[in-house]
């Protein structure tokens, strides 16, 4: 009976399909008791689908739906000079729930609680529907994390996943350099070249960003388009498709090895009110292990104003390398990161939004237990007008999970 | 700064080698070593695999037969000989590096769960005979309980050079 219960689903503290339900209500019931009316209206309608499309009995080849949350979460301490925000800071509570409701069709979802000065603020990270007609080929709408950049899609809200306390600058939450979040459709698959070589792929048709730079930086983007700036007028449902494409190359002759690309279109409107065709590119060279972690990713972000101009070309780019050490210090693992971006004045969509930078990262990670890290983490910000010093010590937690699983 | 940093970076890279899809920990020879094989249900299209393909499919790299239906892996629990030659021999990873790699690999919405968890190598045996698409890694025995034995790299169980051999500990 204990075998059969195994085999119905992950053992260990991962929460099972049966308790799920129960603790997402129950963690919904204190959002809702902290949190917007309007935004919880949504959630629960959320979480009632989400439930409903878990709990019929689609059955998979040998056993029901089974729903997985995991959560993720940190807490740290921030002194440094210059900055507003020194004390203590608690990071974000993420939980993603992951369910099978047959043996081609997924459903993922991650929702957010943060902090902020007035309260808590929730979020909808993701929301993703998968068909898989194979490993060639999984098709999927919702929500995703706009996979441009391998941290992006690697790490993102799941803090403890990564080395580093924080992310780079060039793929940070707040950064207009490029959208870490999109809506819309996605295929994707991996083919075996070889015996030795997978390749990876993603095609996807999205929401571009809109007028969301615009209302960030610039413009009122109200239903008549008033533009205080006196460029031309624009609705507030105004938005273009935007487009991505992604390989990964994973060649088994060196584990961990990913080296890949990505390519980004779009037709966002800056703070004139002007239109700018957007072209954004990537590569990443990963070794995911870590001895060594090796991650280097180099982007290129591309503006011209669509009625006519010349491309300006900006960079974002940072390197990363950290070493888990042998035999008894085994739990500490000392890295270093060093970040650039490189954005001209004249960019039609960034010039006087995003400053050129230079940053260096010194730190280590300490893995005291299996399901949470402590990080000290020493970070340089060079600017042009200033450079600031700023020393982070934070514990990052998993919870869920797979507990010798 | 650029050029510089990646020289600098990818230094390391030098001090890495090649490695074989199955790490090569087997020793001795076959009537000195630990033979484990590889179990799949009996109405599978698949005689034989290679190292690569094993090593893909225990990744979760690969979710599907080529029947089209789905796989599903199985492993045993910790201190069981089935699992402790799985994460030796075909993930090269520490308990720890398997429970962080398949919790990355749900948080990316690469699947929604790692391999399952069964009690004993016995455990594991009796489930693969009676699920479809199940394929699992245990000690070789006489009586496979109805479940196919795949060869690897075409070997068989007992073959020089089989490569889920380990000596005893």
């Amino acid at each position: 009976m204990r075998t059969a219960e195994k085999l119905a689903g992950l053992e260990g503290s991962l929460w099972h399909t049966d308790r799920a339900p129960t603790i997402v209500i129950d963690l919904l019931v204190r959002i809702g008791f902290y949190g917007n009316v309007l935004y919880m209206t949504r959630a629960w309608f959320v979480v009632v689908g989400f439930l409903l499309v878990g709990s019929p009995p689609v059955i998979a080849q040998d056993r029901g739906p089974q729903t997985r949350v995991l959560g993720f979460t940190d807490f740290g301490y921030v002194a440094g000079d210059g900055t507003k925000d020194d004390g203590f800071r608690l990071g974000q509570l993420v939980a993603q729930a992951s369910s099978q409701l047959t043996p081609r069709v997924a459903f993922f979802t991650e929702l957010t609680a943060t902090r902020t000065a007035t309260g808590i603020r929730f979020g909808m990270e993701r929301v993703i529907f998968r068909y898989d007609f194979s490993d060639a080929l999984k098709l999927s709408g919702g929500k995703y994390h706009l996979p441009i950049s391998y941290w992006n899609s690697a790490f993102h809200h799941g803090s403890w996943l990564q080395t580093t306390a924080a992310r780079p600058s060039p793929i940070a939450f707040s950064t207009p350099l490029v959208p870490v979040h999109v809506e819309g459709l996605l295929a994707e698959g991996s083919l075996p070249v070889s015996d030795g070589l997978l390749v990876g792929y993603m095609l996807g048709v999205v929401d571009g960003r809109g007028t969301a730079l615009a209302q960030k930086y610039g413009l009122d983007a109200g239903p008549m388009g008033a533009n205080p700036a006196g460029g031309i007028a624009i609705a507030a449902d105004y938005h273009r498709q935007a487009y991505i494409a992604t390989v990964q190359l994973r060649p088994s002759a060196l584990r961990g090895l990913q080296i890949g690309g990505a390519l980004y279109t779009d037709r966002p409107m800056n703070g004139l009110g002007q239109q700018v065709d957007e072209r954004t590119s990537s590569v990443h060279f990963v070794l995911e292990r870590d001895s060594p972690e090796i991650i280097v990713e180099h982007t290129w972000i591309q503006h011209r104003e669509t009625l006519g101009g010349s491309w300006t070309t900006g960079t974002a780019w940072y390197a990363q390398v950290g070493q888990r050490l042998r035999g008894t210090l085994d739990a500490f693992m000392p890295y270093a990161r060093v970040e650039g971006i490189d954005v001209a004045d004249d960019d039609p969509l960034l010039g006087g939004i995003q400053a050129t930078q230079d940053a260096l990262v010194l730190g280590v990670r300490v893995d005291f237990v299996s399901v949470a890290a402590l990080r000290v983490e020493y970070r340089r910000d060079s600017m042009p007008a200033r450079d600031l010093n700023r020393l982070h010590v934070q514990v990052s937690y998993v919870f869920g999970g797979l507990s010798g699983g | 700064m650029w050029p510089r940093a990646m020289m600098v970076l990818l230094t390391p890279l030098v001090m890495l080698e090649p490695e074989s899809a199955l790490r090569e920990r087997g020793s001795g020879t076959a009537s000195q070593a630990v033979e484990f094989v590889v179990v799949a249900h009996d109405d599978l299209g698949v005689e034989d695999l290679s190292s690569e393909q094993l090593r893909r499919i225990f990744l979760g790299e690969r979710q599907y037969w080529d029947d089209g239906s789905r796989i599903l892996t199985l492993i045993g629990a910790p201190g069981t000989a089935g699992r402790t030659t799985v994460l030796d021999l075909i993930y090269d990873m520490t308990e720890a590096q398997y429970r962080e790699y398949w919790i990355a690999k749900i948080f990316r919405t690469q699947t929604t769960s790692g391999p399952r968890m069964l009690e004993t190598d016995a455990a594991l045996l009796s489930f693969v005979s009676r699920l479809p698409g199940s394929i699992a890694v245990v000690p070789a025995s006489p009586d496979t309980d109805g479940a196919r034995i795949l060869s690897i790299d075409g070997l068989k169980p007992g073959a020089p050079g089989y490569p889920l051999r380990r000596s005893p500990s």
